[in-house]
């Protein structure tokens, strides 16, 4: 999977790329407009992650220009503008999604999963890690073949930290990903807390291995070794 | 309550003025005129007396005889002994019949005393002052019918002119009244030749240019705020998550981070709250339809309905299918969003949290202490409840997007709740 990066910021273009090529991904960068029109022209990728706010114009014009030319390529806006129209607008000509920043990269991570998956990946439906087997059409876990009752937050909950295996969520992110900005977080963290119980004993009941752990009390991750 | 004190137009005011000006200037001429018309009378009649008293006076010296004069009307003349010390004449007027015309005439008497040749007489002359009086009579009897001539003629010129005068006035006042930030308009197009109005066009012109110029630098200055600032929390908020990962950090270590890490989340939030705040303020949402309020309630219940059962709440809904807002959806979904943090954060643990909409208005109300300040701090910004890690800025923005989108919002507390009501303004009534 190849993944172009339209960010102007170099700091942040470091630490995105750092993070997808760990993920196993092909990832190349552009920092302004100018050259990732030239990419997009020459290159084919599967994913734009596209900021608005660049040196030489507006990455919405990019969008535009691809919508046109390859509109099969998945893209999302990147972008510190919160205003509701510009997101409006992104959706309206074509965008598959959007985050603002600053965003957490496992929300970006998750994101990008998801985009590919029902973009570019055109049906690899299933999801296995060990024991654990998610199908993510019907939004269904099993653990051994057992089917776990789960409500909907708990089966986001479980993607979310297996999309993110082995790094840190944070309490923040979690609750981001599962309540947006719906309440305020530092209200939510007593609910995480029981999402999580509450994964973890489903899990066990159906002889599946702990793998959640908590971290320094900041969050959680989903330990693989 | 205090009186308001009634208004009027400026030419009505000018109107008054002027009226009442010419009024006593009118007066005062006319008791000049007057004054002026007495002593001109006088001094003819005099001449007329003085004249009569020679010829008496010459009779006097020949005739002896008195009673040819006993009923006369040029003169009453008889002998007396002495003449009064420091005698003045003395002059009447009185209301006769003419013995000619048999119409009623004014007549002035004058009474004097002569001395001739030793002997003193008392003489009184009468001499009809009609013509005279007439003229004194004249003098209000023109000023006052002048002077009411002249109000009519005022009173028409004044609303004939009012309208026409005015009008590039009014143009101007309409301009200003639908003057929108960001929207400036030229007052070109308003013509005039009163020097006044002129001043005011260019006057309000340049005011309108220097607030525009204020509005545009300030939303440079929220969106590269938001821009600028955004981009360099990402990065510490992803170095700290880094950081975060390592499995071999101190607890120390790891508290600190942790420190870092939500300071810096309460950092971007406040810049994204106080950036919204300024995009409601300069009114950038602006796609307002007719919404149904009932289905993005219970939206917005679907989603908080963990947190209700969490916090052992019951939500008591008494939703009108009929109740509508005229608003941005997207601040609408705000404002509930609000209304509902605050009302799940605020709730005692296992009361009720009520909404009823219906009869143009939206009641949202929660059980909970009470408030430790004025009802209407409520909606300032950053203040919030005791202990609480918040903001501060929630109801605020609820304030703010009921103000352009043309509700009301306000708070009380009442048998123990606290009460929301959200209700639909009269039109302009902000005017």
């Amino acid at each position: 999977m190849k993944i172009l990066l339209v960010e102007d910021n170099a700091e942040l273009v470091d630490d995105v790329t750092a993070f997808f090529r760990e993920e196993g991904y092909v990832m190349e960068t552009a920092f302004t407009l100018q050259e990732a029109r030239e990419k997009v022209g020459v290159y084919s990728y599967d994913l734009v992650i596209l900021d608005l706010g660049l040196p030489d114009g507006d990455g919405l014009e990019l969008l535009e220009d691809m919508q046109r030319d390859q509109p099969q390529v998945a893209v999302l806006i990147l972008t510190a503008r919160d205003a509701l129209d510009v997101k409006v607008q992104g959706l309206e000509q074509g965008a598959d999604d959007y985050i603002t920043k600053p965003f957490h990269k496992a929300e970006l991570n998750a994101r990008v999963h998801s985009i590919l998956r029902r973009k570019v990946a055109g049906g690899r439906q299933k999801l296995t890690f060990n024991e654990i087997a998610l199908d993510l059409n019907e939004k269904k876990v099993t653990v051994y073949d057992q089917e776990l009752s789960l409500t909907r937050k708990e089966y986001d909950l479980l993607l979310f930290l297996i999309y993110n295996k082995d790094r840190l969520l944070t309490k923040e992110s979690i609750a981001e990903h599962l309540w947006g900005d719906h309440i305020d977080q530092a209200d939510n963290f007593d609910f995480i807390y029981n999402h999580i119980k509450n994964l973890r004993r489903k899990i066990g009941q159906a002889g599946g291995h702990n793998y959640i752990r908590s971290m320094y009390g900041m969050g959680y991750k989903f330990v693989t070794e | 309550m205090k009186m308001r004190k009634r208004k009027f137009s400026l030419l009505t005011k000018v109107l008054f003025y002027y009226l009442l000006f010419t009024l006593v200037s009118f007066v005062i001429s006319a008791i000049i005129l007057q004054r002026e018309a007495n002593e001109h009378m006088h001094n003819i009649l005099e001449k007329r007396f003085a004249h009569r008293e020679h010829r008496i006076e010459h009779i006097l010296e020949h005739e002896k005889n008195l009673d040819k004069f006993r009923h006369s009307s040029y003169a009453n003349i008889k002998r007396v002994a002495s003449v009064p010390p420091r005698f003045e004449p003395t002059y009447t007027d009185t209301v006769m019949v003419n013995e000619y015309t048999q119409r009623e005439n004014v007549y002035r008497k004058k009474t004097t005393y002569m001395t001739v040749d030793g002997r003193h007489y008392k003489v009184v002359m009468t001499k009809e002052a009609d013509e005279l009086y007439r003229f004194k009579d004249d003098v209000y009897h023109i000023v006052l019918p002048v002077f009411l001539l002249l109000a009519m003629a005022l009173l028409v010129a004044n609303y004939v002119f009012s309208g026409y005068l005015l009008e590039p006035f009014r143009r101007i006042l309409k301009q200003m009244a639908s003057y929108k930030i960001g929207r400036a308009a030229s007052l070109k197009h308003i013509k005039t030749s009163t020097q006044e109005f002129d001043r005011l066009k260019q006057l309000y012109e340049r005011m309108q240019q220097r607030i525009e110029s204020d509005y545009f630098q300030l939303k440079e200055y929220t969106e590269n705020m938001s821009h600028e600032l955004q981009t360099p929390l990402s990065i510490i908020q992803n170095k700290t998550e880094a950081l975060i990962s390592h499995n071999n950090l101190t607890s120390e270590q790891a508290t600190q981070i942790k420190a870092i890490y939500e300071e810096t989340q309460q950092l971007s939030r406040l810049g994204r709250a106080l950036n919204l705040l300024t995009q409601i303020e300069n009114q950038e949402f602006q796609n307002i339809q007719t919404v149904t309020t009932a289905p993005v309630i219970e939206d917005h219940l679907q989603k908080i309905h963990e947190m209700v059962e969490m916090k052992e709440l019951t939500v008591e809904k008494e939703l009108d299918p009929e109740h509508a807002l005229t608003i941005d959806p997207g601040l609408l979904d705000i404002l509930l969003r609000n209304l509902f943090k605050n009302a799940l954060r605020y709730a005692t643990r296992g009361s009720t949290i009520r909404i009823e909409t219906g009869r143009g208005r939206m009641v949202f109300s929660n059980p909970g202490a009470q408030p430790n300040f004025e009802s209407e701090q409520i909606f300032d910004r950053f203040s919030r409840g005791r202990g609480q890690k918040t903001l501060g800025l929630g109801l605020a923005i609820a304030k703010k997007i009921c103000q352009v989108s043309g509700l009301d919002i306000s708070y009380a507390y009442e048998e123990g709740r606290h009460v929301f009501r959200i209700e639909e303004k009269g039109p302009d009534s902000d005017l």
